[in-house]
Formats: C-alpha cells, structure tokens, sequence
C-alpha cells in the first residue's frame, strides 16, 4: 500500500474563509483525511489554528526562500509557493500530492484523483479538456486566452514521488525566484504559464479531463451544465471541483469580475444555487472582516507600507541586496532606507522607489516622461500627492 | 577777392622736385596752405613788396617748403619702406602661389594614383570574394561530398514526407529531398508550392503539389497571408494532402531542414497515436541565457512545428483539421496575443485532444533552440546529440549570405567552429546557391 496523497493549499490570511470553506468540503467528502495549507503570510491574529479545520504551515516550514517576502507580492507569494509546497509534502513522505487553489470547492470523492496523483510523475488539468468549433465566439474568446494564460489551469495540479518531478517542481521554483506576474511581453502569467514547458521536461504527465473537475468559465463553451437530481453535472460529469475563480462574492451576479459582463451567473441556472451557498459559507467563514485583513509581509519594521515598486527593486538588485540583511527592517544601512533615498544628486530629490515605480509603471512613465531632467519639478510636486499615495500600492503590472 | 585769387593760382617755379609719389602729394597740398597764410597776413588790395616786385606768394612758398622738408623726407623714407615691403611679400606670395601650385600638383597625381589603388582594391576584393565563394562552393561541394559518402543508407521509408515551399524558397525543397534520398532512399517526398502559377521546375528530387491542389480557396489563402505566413498557414494541410495521397505516416519537414539520420524513431515514437511533436527542448535550457531562451520557448510554443508526424488515420485528420481551422483566418506574429504564426497553436492542440505522443529525443529535431545545451558528435552522416542519432538538421534563420552566422534570430549563437555541425552548413548553403541560382 503506498503512503497516502496530500491535499494542499496555499493563501494569504485575507482568504482565510476561502481556505476554511474548502477544507471543510475535502473532509466532508473524505472523511478522517484533512488537507493542509501553507499560510503565506504572518499567523492570522486571534486565530486558534488547532482548531481550523486543516493543517498549517508557514514559509519557513516549506523553505520559501526568506527574500521571497519581500520579491513578492502578497498575491505572487501565494501563487508562486506552489513548487515548495509540493515539493515539502513529497520529502516528508506523501505518496502523492494534489495541490487545489484556494478558491474551490469539493463536491464528491476524489479518489481517482489521489490515484491519479500517485501514477504519474506530474498530472496536469488542460483549461479545454476538448476541441471546439472556434467559430462559437465564447471558445474563440476562451481559447484567446489560454493562449496567453497557458494550457494548464494552476488550480488543480499533482505530483508523486518520482526524481522528474522532483526536479520539475524545483524548476518551477527557481523561474519564480524574482517573482511571479502577470507580464505577457514575457511569457509569464503567474504561476501557471511556466506549466506549458512541463511536456518538455517530464515524460510522464498525466492529463486529467474529467469535465466534472476544475469548473470555471472555461468549462463553458459548448458544455451543458445542469443540475440533475440535485447534483451539479457538466457534460453528463457530476462537478466534483468547483472552481470560484475571479469570482467576487460582493457582485454575486458576475462569474469573473476581471470579465465584466462576459460571464454572468444567471447565464448558468445550474450555477445560481451553488454560487449563493458558496457565498452564504463565506460570509459565514469571516469573509467581511477577513477580505481585508492587512498582510503580514506588507509593511516594514516602522509600520509603513511596502511598495510594489521597492519589491521589484530588491528582486532586480540580485546578490547585492544581502548586504541589507532583514529587507523589513528600518533605520540605518537598511533596504528601507536604501529605497528612500535620492536616486541622484539633483533638486529637488527624487526617491529611488519613485524611479523604480517609474520604470515599471506606464501611467507614471506616460505621465513624467523625463523624471530626472524636464519633468523633475512636477514629478516631486506629485509623489506628494493623493494620487501618488494611491498608485504607491498598485501592482506594477497589472494583476487580476 | 577778384584780385586775391590771381596770385594764388600763379606757379612760382616748380615746388616739386620730382624724388617721387610722396612730394607731388606735399605740393598740392602745400598750395592750398599757401593760400591759406596769405590770406592769414590779411593783404588786400596793393602790398608793399609787390611794389618793390617781390612775389609774397614765393616768399611763404619757400618758407612752407623749408618746413616741410623734413616731415617730407621721412615720408618718403616710410614709403620707400613700404614699397619694400610691398615688394618684399609681393615677392613672397608668388613663391607661395608657385609653391601651392606643386602642391596641386602633387595632389593631383596623389589622387590620380589613389583612384587607380582604389580600382584595384576592388578589384582584388571581388577576386578576393570570388575566391572565398569558390573556396565556399568548393568546401560545400566537398562536403557535400562528405556526408554523401558517411551516410549509411536505411533504405525506405514507410512514411511520406511532406514539406510547404513558395518559388522563392523552392531550394529548401531540393536540399530537403536530396537529404531524405540519401538516409532513405525511394522514400517520396512531396512539396506543398504556395505559388499561384505554374512554374517549369525542371527535374525534381520531388512531387510538387500546387496549393490549389491543397485546399479548396487557395486564392483565399493567398490573399490572406503574406509570403512565408502563407507558407506555415499551409502545414495542416499539406499534411492532409499526404496523407491523402498515401497508405501510411506523413512526416511534416519545414523548410530549411537537412535529414540526416534515420526518421525511424520518429515514427516509433508516433507508434499508435494520431500525432507526434517534439518540443522545442527536452531539459530546462542552460547557461547565462537560460531565462530570455526560456521566455522565448514560451511565447514561440513548447512543441516546434519543424517537425511532425502523423498517422494515416481520422483522429490525425481531426486534429489537422482543427488546427487548420485556427491558422486559416489567422497565421500571425503576435506573442502578446499568444500567437507565433502557425507554432503556438500546436501547444493547444496538445492539450484537448488526446493521442497526441510527446517525442523528446535529444536527436530528433536539432535547431539553434536547442544546440547550445546538447553535445554534438561524430563525424558527418554519424551526428550524434547527446550520444543519440541526429534524425533531422534544422538551420531556421540561416542566410547563405552570412554563411558564419548559424542563425538571424540570434546572430552569436554557436559562433566560431562547430565542429561537424559546419560541414551540414556548408552542405546545404551549397544546396541552396546550387538549387536557386542566388548568387550571395
């Protein structure tokens, strides 16, 4: 009998409710097994963990390397701790491991799926499991941006054991190690489009189909999804992964915020019912106070924001950044100081972290075209503004 | 003042003593004086001294005249000085005009002899040119030679190979099939010619199917798609096309490939799936370029469309029709879009449909992706990558008139020697020149 199959996760606090609401509905569906999720943020305040309804585990724990705090943002760190954490629950004995993205929904036995994960090296979830007549516009739109998003959805990923995957997963890590974006200029989208060159690199890679799994917007096109005695069925599959993703429980009647209109829930009768419930459980789980929970990594020592910007700098600046030590700390010889310091001898004194949002920001660059030279004056004049406030915590690329 | 003016305009003997330029000056000037003193002494009317006979007028005129004898002699000193100089630099500047005019001289004959130094450079550089592309030819030849003479023949095929050309890259076809005939004699070979006219070809190492013969609105397509985009929109089909026109296997060979191994392990690998693509690499690339290589892998697509196989069967047919179906409208260089021409779309296709085999053999389909992180060996017709049988040479992005540089997409790739790699270049740069009549 080999050893069992880990069901993980990955989150920041703020999907605290998101992580609950999943491994309430692994267990239900898997009775005395329980998933685990590495937090991939400081411990939620006031949070019993022994009594959350799965295991937890840190960064630490899983070796994300400690200058990854600070190289990556909330949402990146998240994505990108994917390979560690896989990779941790293999070293520590797992015969096989199932990482789902916290955002899911168990709805049946998922046992062919730990069989699954334990059979091939690698198994992957195509985001179309079959061909389409590219004239249906909503394929041609989905498979647009499959295109650009990669083949493979990096919600419902497996691995075993074996040295390819091994070394796989620790490829996968180290192509994230100055960060995870969104940056179709170079071929990354997140975690997920490095997936794309796993046929490269693995030769056992077992693609899993079952319509029933991993349902999102992508599951659409040409599918019929109904409710059949009750139970959720997606071209005659019963959904056994239901997967929120963009979904925003505040505009329930839009599927993918980041899709507008594109996809709406009453578009999908069968959804309605499960949509609600998903979101009665959230709001059940906290999501009103969670969804705003500050980020543990988001502020330096003296409780002043980390801005996207100076993360991008310390990911860029290399070995050099040692010398910093802690990247959270303040004060003399610190990285926070580094970043506020002038970033040339001329008046009046623009700050590094102002050139380096520059560099990665178009509006700002649009804006400013010549920081140090023409446009110095009313750049200083706007980093003290409200809106220079505001842009200082927006991605440098764009997110969704 | 009748009577005042006689006298003034009487010449009491000459004032000038003809010593030059300078007193005839002094002496109009010192009439005017003259008059001025007389009319100074305020005579009007009879004077004394003209009763007695004495002329005033002389009397001042001589008085002037002793005055202004000495002023007048330095005068003529300055200007005799002066007329030194005169002559001196007048004398001078004729040197230097005679002196200048050698100097033309001399230019002239200088640049004479240049212009003739110049006609022979050039002319020594085309011999010189003309040389070095013979020494080209000649090496293309020899190893052309070579590879002929070291491939070991497997016989045929039971495969068809298939491959798009246009008139303009109608050599890639020759070097193509020449290669296939040497690994695997009386194995076909059919070419897919985008062109919309007829064109004599002459004798053929090949069967040239007319695209109209391919698709049903090949004037559609042409109008469509430019140049070499028509010519990759086309793979699906002229894959189709093959399969249509045999019993067994295509395998798909883009342009600018030689065969020099055995194709055997490519249908192997095919073996009971509908397709066979092989990615761009099979281990993570390498080196200080491993990450933009990497990248763009990414946007180009995982499997290279180089080369394919796919089995006579409808599940093949299927997928070459939904591939078609993609490239038809569009066949782009796009990669923001996820779009590089007909390439990336192979990587969806291996996603939702089933049956497609994955072929990852270091020797199966060797292109400058992927050269740098494989060992090539052997001598010509043994290449090996990796200790494994080079099946297919590709040179995308070779010009045989930079034949030292392996690749336009990254012109430093591999520079310097590259051991038996060379002489495949060479060899099919000699195809090439031979097969298009280009001259480089």
């Amino acid at each position: 009998m080999s050893a069992p199959v880990a069901w993980v996760t990955a989150a920041a606090c703020n999907y605290l409710p998101q992580v609950r609401v999943l491994a309430r509905s692994f267990t239900d569906h898997h009775p005395g097994r329980r998933m685990t999720v590495l937090i991939t943020d400081a411990p939620p305040p006031g949070v019993d963990l022994a009594a959350e309804p799965y295991d937890v585990l840190f960064p630490d724990d899983v070796a994300i390397p400690p200058g990854w705090l600070m190289t990556h943002t909330r949402k990146a760190l998240a994505a990108a701790s994917k390979p560690h954490l896989m990779r941790h629950v293999l070293e520590r004995g797992a015969g096989g491991v199932v990482f789902v993205d916290p955002d899911m929904i168990v709805l049946g036995p998922m046992t062919d799926i730990d069989t699954h994960a334990i059979r091939h090296s690698l198994g992957l979830r195509p985001h179309l499991t079959r061909p389409g007549d590219r004239t249906d516009d909503a394929l041609a739109f989905v498979e647009d941006q499959v295109l650009m998003a990669g083949m493979f959805n990096g919600g419902l990923i497996t691995a075993s054991s074996t040295p390819e995957a091994a070394a796989f997963l620790h490829w996968w890590a180290s192509v994230q190690d100055q960060g995870c974006a969104h940056d179709l200029q170079r071929a990354e989208h997140f975690d997920q489009r490095w997936l794309d060159l796993a046929p490269s690199m693995v030769d056992d890679i077992g693609l899993v189909r079952d319509p029933g799994l991993d349902v999102a917007f992508w599951s659409m096109p040409g599918a019929e999804i109904i409710l059949a005695g009750g139970t959720l069925m997606v071209d005659r599959h019963p959904c056994r992964l239901l997967h929120f993703t963009g979904f925003i429980p505040e505009d329930p009647n839009t599927l993918v915020a980041y899709f507008g209109d594109r996809f709406r829930l009453d578009a999908v009768p069968a959804f309605v019912d499960l949509y609600r419930a998903y979101c009665d459980a959230l709001a059940r789980e906290g999501r009103a106070t969670w969804r705003a929970a500050p980020y543990g990594f988001g502020t330096f020592e003296d409780g002043s924001p980390v801005p996207d910007a100076g993360r991008r700098a310390y990911a860029e600046m290399g070995a050099e950044r040692h010398r910093f030590g802690d990247p959270f700390r303040t004060g003399r010889g610190s990285f926070h100081e580094w970043l506020a310091a002038p970033a040339d001898d001329g008046a009046p004194p623009i700050p590094r972290e102002w050139m380096e949002a520059h560099a990665h920001q178009p509006r700002i660059h649009g804006m400013f075209p010549d920081p140090l030279g023409e446009d110095r004056h009313r750049f200083h004049a706007w980093i003290g503004s409200a809106e220079a406030r505001e842009a200082r915590q927006q991605p440098y690329l764009m997110e969704r | 003042m009748t009577a005042d003016r006689g006298p003034s305009r009487h010449h009491d003997g000459p004032v000038t003593g003809g010593t030059g330029p300078g007193e005839s000056t002094g002496h109009a000037g010192g009439g005017a004086a003259i008059d001025d003193l007389i009319r100074l002494i305020g005579t009007t009317g009879a004077t004394p001294w003209a009763t007695e006979g004495i002329s005033m007028r002389a009397i001042v005129h001589r008085a002037y005249l002793r005055a202004l004898r000495p002023y007048l002699r330095r005068r003529a000193e300055v200007d005799a000085a002066i007329v030194r100089s005169l002559r001196g630099i007048t004398a001078e500047a004729a040197g230097l005009r005679a002196e200048a005019g050698a100097i033309r001289e001399v230019l002239r004959v200088t640049e004479d002899r240049l212009e003739t130094l110049a006609d022979a450079l050039a002319s020594a550089g085309a011999r010189a040119r003309g040389a070095e592309e013979r020494a080209r030819r000649a090496e293309g030849a020899l190893a052309l030679h070579l590879i002929d003479a070291g491939t070991p023949a497997r016989g045929a095929l039971d495969a068809t190979i298939c491959t798009v050309v246009s008139r303009a890259t109608i050599a890639h076809a020759h070097a193509l099939a020449r290669s296939v005939e040497r690994v695997h004699p009386g194995t076909r070979v059919i070419a897919v010619i985008t062109d919309d006219e007829a064109v004599d070809l002459g004798a053929l190492p090949f069967v040239p199917a007319h695209l109209d013969a391919v698709v049903a609105d090949a004037h559609a397509w042409r109008a469509r798609h430019d140049g070499i985009a028509l010519e990759y929109a086309a793979t699906p089909d002229a894959i189709r096309f093959a399969l249509d026109q045999a019993d067994g296997p295509v395998i798909f060979i883009k342009q600018e490939s030689m065969v020099v191994g055995s194709l055997q392990p490519v249908l192997d690998g095919l073996g009971h799936s509908a397709l066979a693509l092989i990615p761009h690499v099979v281990a993570a690339p390498t080196g200080d370029d491993a990450d933009e290589r990497t990248r763009d892998i990414l946007l180009a697509g995982t499997f290279n469309g180089g080369v394919i196989a796919a089995a006579n069967s409808a599940a093949a047919r299927e997928m070459l029709a939904w591939w078609s179906e993609r490239v038809r409208g569009e066949c782009v260089h796009d990669v923001e879009r996820g779009r590089h021409f007909e390439q990336r779309w192979l990587d969806l296709l291996a996603a939702v449909f089933d049956g497609v085999a994955v072929l990852r053999g270091p020797g199966l389909n060797v292109g400058h992706w992927n050269i740098g992180d494989r060992v090539l060996s052997g001598a010509p017709g043994h290449l090996r990558a990796d200790g494994h049988e080079v099946a297919v040479l590709r040179f995308s992005g070779f010009d045989p008139g930079v034949p030292d540089v392996l690749t336009r997409y990254a012109p430093d790739r591999l520079a310097g020697s590259r051991g038996a790699l060379d002489t495949y270049l060479a060899a099919f740069r000699h195809e090439l020149i031979t097969h298009s009549g280009m001259r480089p």
